[in-house]
């Protein structure tokens, strides 16, 4: 079974996310912010994360930031989930690190595809 | 308020006179939740008053707009993503058969809103090389004339960009333009359009690729063997032909067989020339 990282302040798109998620067969941890993610990683490895932009306490970019400083043996795949419509915000993503990016309010069939893309790489 | 049920069997009756499809509308919510942006656009509040007015002198326009509402026009960017490859492989094995300088014809039938045929102008153009400057012709035909008119245009909203396309793809091929993103003039100019009914008689030519996914499973056995005669015609020989992945030309034609080099694909068959069609 595949693991996802679902990391967002949203405690409404954490919900959603889980709902399909499961429906799709991943095994789902949750994070509110960066580095509340950040400490799950080491119990959670996850094949996948789901990371919003704007979040307290740690946003997305620097999360992402600090993950690629982190020595991991097989780094997750890392789908940015967010708001942040504007061809060049997800430009910085994609320049950061980030594997795909999926534009806010999106359904099961754009989430899946997303997950089938990063897997397929 | 829904479709009552002698409502439901005219309307099924009229896609299918109209395009050859059976599409079971009785009890689809999916099918009365795209009604319902028909009957706003003309300020009705009944199902069946809808279907009245389709039956009433002078309702030949609306029924048109009721057939394209109800007519599955479910796409998206490189779907099985597998069977691209394939096709991918394909269409450079074909470009290495045929004379240099002879155009490479592809035809997508039922291409609804214009994912499929798109992709294959990406994967050219991205993947291919372009094939080497090899003159491709790229064809999307759909009985819907709202698809090929949204087709053409090729913009498309945020839900249907981010289905199947890779983030980095859509930034180099699509412009983004306010909350929508459209196809790149240069990919624009590889794809042509045009309204067109699989029962009726191919578009002029012979073709090298033709893609008709997830279609015929909508049309009753009889009218699934005609298209399949169709497309048999319209092939080169060798030509190759795509299905979606739940189809078949099994029980239904004895011009293909299974293309072993290339899963997903039928080749078309030498025994049965199309009229005097050559390879190139």
């Amino acid at each position: 079974m595949r693991t996802c990282l679902v990391v967002d302040d949203s405690k409404v798109i954490r919900k959603v996310a889980r709902h399909i998620l499961e429906t799709l067969d991943y095994q789902i941890s949750e994070a509110g912010d960066g580095r509340e993610a950040l400490d799950l990683l080491n119990d959670t490895n996850p094949d996948v994360i789901l990371l919003d932009w704007n979040m307290p306490v740690m946003g997305g970019m620097e999360f992402l930031a600090e993950l690629n400083r982190l020595d991991l043996s097989v780094r997750p795949k890392v789908v940015f989930c967010t708001t942040e419509h504007a061809s060049s915000s997800i430009r910085d993503a994609l320049n950061a690190g980030a594997d795909e990016y999926i534009m806010k309010p999106f359904d099961r069939e754009t989430l899946k595809s997303k997950l089938e893309i990063v897997a397929a790489a | 308020m829904g479709l009552s049920e002698p409502s439901a069997r005219l309307l099924t009756a009229l896609v299918e006179a109209r395009t050859g499809q059976r599409c079971d509308t009785a009890g689809n919510w999916r099918v009365e939740s795209r009604l319902g942006g028909v009957m706003a656009s003309r300020g009705l509040t009944d199902m069946d008053e809808l279907v009245g007015r389709i039956v009433a002198p002078g309702g030949a326009g609306l029924a048109r707009d009721v057939v394209d509402a109800v007519l599955n026009n479910e796409t998206y960017f490189f779907r099985d993503s597998e069977t691209f490859n394939h096709i991918g492989r394909f269409i450079r094995h074909m470009h290495d058969r045929i004379e240099p300088g002879r155009t490479l014809r592809i035809w997508s039938a039922g291409c609804s809103t214009g994912q499929e045929i798109y992709s294959l102008a990406l994967l050219i153009a991205e993947e291919l090389d372009g094939l080497e400057g090899r003159p491709v012709e790229l064809l999307g035909t759909d009985v819907s004339t709202s698809a090929i008119r949204r087709a053409e245009r090729g913009e498309y909203n945020q839900f249907e960009i981010q289905r199947g396309l890779p983030v980095r793809r859509m930034l180099r091929w699509f412009e983004q333009q306010g909350e929508s993103w459209r196809v790149q003039p240069a990919l624009r100019a590889m794809v042509r359009f045009r309204s067109h009914n699989i029962l009726e008689a191919a578009p002029a030519g012979f073709f090298h690729l033709i893609l008709c996914r997830n279609v015929l499973m909508y049309f009753p056995g009889p009218a699934r063997e005609a298209a399949l005669a169709r497309f048999s015609d319209a092939l080169v020989p060798e030509g190759g032909l795509v299905l979606g992945a739940g189809e078949t030309v099994l029980g239904r034609s004895d011009r293909f067989r299974i293309a072993e080099d290339f899963r997903g694909i039928y080749e078309h068959l030498t025994d049965f020339p199309p009229r005097a069609a050559r390879l190139g």
